[in-house]
Order: C-alpha cells, then structure tokens, then sequence
C-alpha cells in the first residue's frame, strides 16, 4: 500500500484555432476512480488577453500550474508593460512543464488563442512540454473519441499538396462553436469521464465571451 | 565645469530648503561621516543623513489621500531634450502604487522587490498584500541597509499608496527605515512649498478625487516646460489608472471615480 502523488480527475479538453478566432473548450465534470467529486468545475484559465488554457488531468497538478503560469504572467506585464502574447506563453508553458521533467506536471493542456497578427492559434502539449502549433486539439479521455472526428471535419489536405494551407480552419465562428458542442456531445455517450456540462471560451478581436451548454448527467 | 569631452555636465545643487550638513572639514568628521556602522560622537549617524538628503535632491513627489483615493504625483525630468523622462511612478500591485524620490535606480529595484512580494504572498495566500505589512518590509528591508558595514542606504525615499479593506492609505518610507502615514506628503526638490499648500487646503478637499488631482498640480510649483507630469489615480474599486499628462487627463476626469 504505497502513496500514489498522482490522481487523474478526468475530463476533456478541445480547442480549434479560426482565421480571427479561437475556440477553447472543456467539460466541467470532475471525478475520481468511478466518482464524480462535482458536476460544476472549470477546466479553463484566462493566462492573458490573447491566450487561453485549457487542462485535463490532476487538476491539483493544473491549478499549480495555472497559479505559475499567472505569476510569471503579471511579473512580464511589469518588466514589459504589456501582455504576453499567445505564442510567448506557449513557449513558457513548455519551459515551465520541463522544468519538472522528473516529477511532472500530471497536466494535459491545450494552449489557444490569437498569434501577434490576430488569427487563431492552438498548441497542444503533452505533460513534460513538448508541444505543436496546431489547427485544433483534442486532450483528456474523451480525447480518443474526440480527434477522429476533428480530423474527419477540419484536418487539411496533406501538407506535400501544393498551394500549402494554413493550419486554421476556413470555418466560420459559429460553426465552429457548433461542431464543438456536437463533438463534445458525441464524446459524453460513450466517455464515462466527460459530461455534466462544456464550457466553452471563444477568443476573438472584439475580447472573450463564454457559453455553456448542458451534456448529459450519467 | 565640462567634462573630457567638452560637454557640461549638471553640478550638484544644494537644496532649497538649505542643508543642516555640512561637508567633513577634519579627521574625526571623516572617519565618522563615511562609514554607515560608525557614530558620530553627537550621536548621529551622517551616512544616513547624507542618504535622506540624497532624497532631497531628486524631483519632487506628491500624495494625496482621501477616504477612498489616493493620488500619486511627480514631476519627471528628462536629461536632454532628446531623452526619455524619467519614471518615477511605478505599479507595484493591483492596490498598490508607489512614487520615489532620489536615487531612481534604487527606487526601481525596491518596486521590483515591492513586486516580486506582492505576486509571491498572492501565490499563497490568494488574496492580495495587506498593504501596511508592505510598507513594515520595506521599512526593515532599509533598517537592515544602515546596520551592515557591506551596505549602505538606499538613497530614496518612497511614497507608497495603496487601498485595503479600510480604505485609501499613504506611506512614507525613508532610507533610514523610518516610515509614517500620511493624509498628504511631498519629498523632493522644493517640497516645502507644496507641503505648505496641501497643509492650508487639503480639508476642503475631502472625498473629491478629481479634484485632489488639480490641487497636486498646484502643489507642483516648480513646473519646467521639459518636465511631464504624471497623475495616478488609485480608485476605490481596486483598479489602477493609467498615467497620463495634464491635458490627456483632464478629458478623462469625467465619468470616472
């Protein structure tokens, strides 16, 4: 009977990255083992104006996380008199995982927002910091029955094609809100960890604006 | 007197308010003036004093307090006319704003520590600095600088304003790790008229912001067309305004607190 540092609270996370907008969402179901220890918790941090984060996994180990990442954060604002941008804390999201390669993060996140020209951006990371610029993104366990469906609906053509395509989506806003509530509803059937609720977060020129949609309870 | 490349460099002026201390003219002021560890046989301490004087002769700072303001003022000289101007306001939280007067670079490394301990005790405790434990640490922090033969003072002094839970208060910290509150104060060049001004108008004052803001501008008597002058408005709401000159901030008077 050994002491376990680690416990997975569940949940999933998505995000998709927009020509001028960004989409973070995650469900608000938080478990232990085959419990659900509340129906009502955010997944989701505001690190900056441009940069959203979305986390699955320990959230003990994200909170933690998310109070680093903020410090770090209003310590830029004062040395730099500006926000980060969403691309910076990418990158020091990566620094700060690595930073405990030997005793990680228990963190699954997902990185969106908008790059210093304003069009959407998505990193995903996996829990020792290495991480990708991305379309969109799927962590957390829904994320298996998540991804397929994302790439079924936004991937691009193979990057060997020519004209090369960006990695946003040509989506409009509204229709990515919508596949985000249909995939996040697909992943609730099947994913005994996801459900409740999905908050979702949408990033655009004009500032943030929140949603929430009902999933089922079981 | 110019200096090896012919430019003329700015000698150092007594301030107006004349100054009790005088240079060391023999062997015992010498020794005793020049080490912060050692006394004076009156009983002094002259490093320190030097540091307070140090203080004296930086451009002037204003605050103001009112029961749910606090306003902050300084005039910021540039060096040339092509150069920046000085900042001498800083953000150190939220809640907190601080205006130095003296030795600037001493004054942006203490609002960096200021800083650094207002982000570090929100880490753990989240919830934001109980605003006078702030202006204790940094009193100590200074009383440690006099009593360390491999220190010195710092050679500014710092008007600290910040809001909690039972209003708007101002601090006045000096290099000799003293600090006070204050309903109004001035350190700087020349801060004896201002002071005299606050004195004889600060109680009719009370409670209109905007207005404390003008009476800073009065209060600045010493205005030179190279310097700008910065307002900071700390509002009740907890949230920082941002600093502007005197015309920018006449047209955003109206329709905030």
């Amino acid at each position: 009977m050994s002491f376990n540092p680690y416990d997975n609270n569940g949940g999933t996370c998505v995000a998709i990255a927009g020509s001028d907008y960004c989409v973070v969402a995650a469900d608000t179901r938080m478990s232990t083992g085959y419990s659900i220890l509340t129906r009502d918790y955010s997944k989701i941090c505001k690190l900056a104006d441009t940069a959203i984060l979305a986390s699955s996994g320990f959230q003990a180990d994200v909170k933690a996380l998310q109070k680093v990442l903020s410090a770090r954060h209003l310590t830029y604002q004062h040395q730099h008199n500006k926000q980060m941008s969403c691309p910076a804390m990418a990158q020091l999201l990566s620094n700060t995982l690595y930073y405990k390669r030997f005793f990680p993060y228990y963190a699954f996140n997902v990185l969106g927002g908008l790059d210093s020209e304003g069009k959407g951006c998505v990193f995903t990371y996996d829990a020792v910091g290495s991480y990708e610029r991305v379309g969109y993104s799927s962590q957390g366990s829904g994320s298996t029955l998540i991804i397929p469906v994302l790439d079924n609906q936004l991937k691009s053509p193979s990057p060997l094609l020519l004209p090369a395509k960006d990695a946003v989506t040509p989506l409009l806003e509204a229709e990515a809100v919508d596949l985000v509530k249909d995939v996040f509803a697909s992943a609730a059937e099947r994913d005994i960890y996801t459900g409740d609720r999905v908050e979702i977060v949408i990033v655009n020129k004009s500032g943030i604006r929140r949603e929430y949609v009902e999933l089922r309870k079981d | 007197m110019p200096d090896n490349l012919g430019r003329k460099l700015p000698t150092l002026k007594p301030s107006a308010e004349g100054s009790s201390l005088k240079p060391p003219i023999n062997a015992v002021s010498l020794i005793t003036n020049s080490d912060v560890t050692t006394w004076s046989p009156a009983g002094r301490l002259f490093q320190i004093e030097y540091a307070i004087e140090a203080v004296k002769q930086g451009s002037v700072a204003i605050s103001l307090q009112l029961k749910t303001h606090v306003v902050l003022a300084s005039i910021n000289k540039a060096n040339s006319k092509l150069s920046s101007h000085q900042k001498k306001i800083f953000k150190a939280d939220d809640h907190i704003g601080i205006a130095i007067a003296g030795l600037t670079a001493d004054g942006g490394f203490l609002s960096k520590y200021l800083r650094s301990d207002c982000i570090n005790y929100t880490f753990t405790y989240e919830s934001p600095l109980p605003f006078g434990r702030l202006v204790v640490q940094l009193a100590d922090n200074a009383q440690v600088c006099t009593q360390r033969s491999w220190k010195r003072p710092y050679g500014v002094g710092l008007l600290v304003a910040g809001l909690d839970e039972s209003g708007a208060h101002l601090y006045c910290n000096c290099p000799s790790g003293n600090y006070f509150e204050y309903q109004a104060f001035t350190i700087g060049s020349r801060s004896q008229a201002a002071k005299i001004y606050l004195e004889r108008k600060y109680e009719t004052l009370m409670g209109r912001a905007y207005q404390a803001c003008t009476l800073c501008n009065q209060g600045n008597t010493t205005r030179r067309k190279a310097h700008k002058l910065y307002l900071h408005r700390g509002c009740g709401c907890n949230r920082w305004t941002f600093p502007c000159n005197r015309s920018e901030y006449h047209n955003k008077i109206g329709g905030v607190v």
